[in-house]
């Protein structure tokens, strides 16, 4: 290969290692490589199996090393971040590079969930959690930095390999306290309310009440003192905190 | 702050028990900063402990100097701002590529040819121009060999042209010794001692009797030792960092492998 250019050596090289095909290459011995074809493979599978181990006990082991092998000669990754391999695994898992593989229905929903407390986890936030008192009546609220809302088409938190689970919205709040990455379940209208918390900017509770009542057809006296009730639990973990005006 | 004495690579999985570590023990990490870098929560706060406490370098995996993909100009930024931000002062990289058509996440052997060095060296510029250092480049483990050149004549004309220095790692010279069959010895004499910034120690495997590979998930091979060694007697005590990546031993094991650079350094002839 000495008469070709470092690029076009380097496009035919790069083609041979993320081949599925085994045959050989020339001028590089097959043994040789092997050892490449390995030692990328392996390191891009140990990437995912790493973040996204459920995943990986929920599907056939041909089928996941299917779907890696596709990731890796298929998706053209752009970050350069390790951390961020995993977002690149669900932006492959979304194009059509995935749709041939036949996968379950439940899997981005499950790989989005186990990415979600991976980049909890790793966050890097701007500020730091409010401890400050908060007067529910009067305060002006919105959440913490550190908490996520994530609506999903699985019950995604209760998929074990030995339990399948069937289609349901499923509405999940994940936050990190002390370093340390919890969730809870919400129902659809306490996901409604704490979105609005999130976006909130200068309504009060009462105001936020209002106008989700009326945007779901509900009376205001029906949803204002569950809403209190649910929101004094947040407050208790500490999820939203008070805007200063 | 700047690096001395011997280091060892800071891990995630190991980031309790490193953070333990006393500068007694330990005289500087080494850290990939494509792990560390844009990460909050409890793996940022020991990160930031730790770099109030040991001098840093960072090693990093993603440059892709040798690359036919465009240069991340931007990625070359925020690795210069990480640096700013933590004070650590050292910035290697592999003389190597990773990409082609998107990230592959580990090394390739870059063709030794003329046109290869023409664009590494210009690469190199562009990257120390930002960073507003010289650039450290180490020597890799490969298994394959393309182009006209030794990996000796590439090496020693990207660096005499470029301006960059060598993170000189003697597992590498040893274990590409044995996989293209040239001399190691001859291949750490004749490269030039200003431009030796650093070195990094390892374990490899042994695949063949004629093919070795570069895992970090051993320990040092009394070969390799030699040839720090000899490094040492040719160019000086520098700096040395022992890599271990995989099967992890116990701490004390780990520092075992420390003491004895330490020991090499103290007894180093020079």
């Amino acid at each position: 290969m000495s008469d070709l250019n470092f690029r076009a050596i380097q496009q035919a090289f790069t083609d041979a290692i993320r081949s599925e095909d085994q045959s050989d290459f020339q001028g590089i011995e097959a043994r040789r490589l092997a050892v490449y074809r390995e030692l990328f493979f392996n390191n891009v599978e140990g990437f995912i199996s790493g973040t996204f181990p459920v995943l990986k006990e929920c599907l056939d082991e041909n089928l996941w090393q299917k779907m890696v092998r596709e990731f890796f000669i298929k998706h053209e990754c752009e970050t350069p971040y390790f951390l961020e391999i995993s977002e690149e695994f669900l932006a492959f898992l979304q194009s059509e590079g995935a749709s041939s593989l036949n996968l379950p229905d439940f899997t981005y929903s499950l790989a989005h969930w186990e990415w979600m407390e991976l980049f909890a986890d790793a966050y890097e936030a701007q500020t730091e959690v409010s401890v400050e008192a908060i007067q529910l009546d009067s305060d002006i609220l919105t959440s913490i930095e550190t908490a996520w809302l994530q609506a999903y088409e699985y019950p995604v938190h209760q998929i074990t390999p030995e339990e399948s689970v069937e289609q349901q919205a499923t509405f999940l709040l994940v936050y990190r306290k002390n370093e340390t990455v919890n969730f809870i379940e919400l129902n659809p209208l306490s996901y409604l309310l704490f979105q609005a918390l999130q976006n909130n900017s200068n309504q009060t509770i009462t105001e936020i009440v209002k106008e989700l009542s009326a945007t779901n057809g509900l009376s205001f006296d029906q949803l204002i003192n569950g809403a209190m009730e649910i929101i004094a639990h947040w407050s208790d973990l500490q999820l939203i905190k008070k805007i200063h005006q | 702050m700047v690096i001395s004495g011997s280091g060892l690579g800071l891990r995630r999985g190991m980031l309790e028990e490193m953070s333990l570590l006393t500068p007694e023990q330990v005289d500087f990490f080494e850290i990939a900063p494509e792990n560390w870098m844009n990460l909050g929560g409890r793996f940022g706060k020991a990160f930031r402990a730790l770099t109030e406490r040991f001098p840093f370098a960072c090693h990093g995996l993603s440059l892709s100097i040798g690359s036919s993909d465009p240069l991340d100009i931007e990625f070359v930024k925020a690795v210069k701002a990480f640096m700013d931000t933590h004070g650590i002062e050292t910035y290697s990289e592999h003389l190597s590529y990773c990409s082609h058509n998107g990230h592959m996440y580990d090394l390739l052997p870059i063709p030794f040819t003329q046109d290869a060095i023409d664009h590494v060296v210009s690469r190199i510029q562009t990257v120390q121009d930002i960073l507003q250092r010289p650039l450290i480049l180490e020597n890799v483990s490969t298994y394959a060999k393309f182009g006209e050149m030794t990996e000796l004549e590439f090496t020693k004309e990207v660096v005499k042209r470029s301006g960059c220095e060598m993170l000189l790692d003697v597992n590498n010279v040893f274990v590409n010794s044995i996989n293209h069959s040239y001399d190691p010895v001859g291949f750490i004499k004749a490269l030039p001692t200003k431009a030796i910034h650093y070195i990094h120690i390892a374990g490899h495997y042994d695949e063949a009797d004629d093919l070795k590979v570069d895992t970090h998930g051993a320990p040092v091979k009394d070969d390799v030792w030699s040839l720090l060694d000899l490094a040492y007697e040719i160019h000086g005590v520098k700096p040395t960092l022992l890599e271990r990546d995989f099967n992890f031993p116990s701490m004390s094991e780990l520092l075992g492998e420390v003491n004895q650079i330490k020991d090499r350094q103290e007894g180093a002839y020079v």
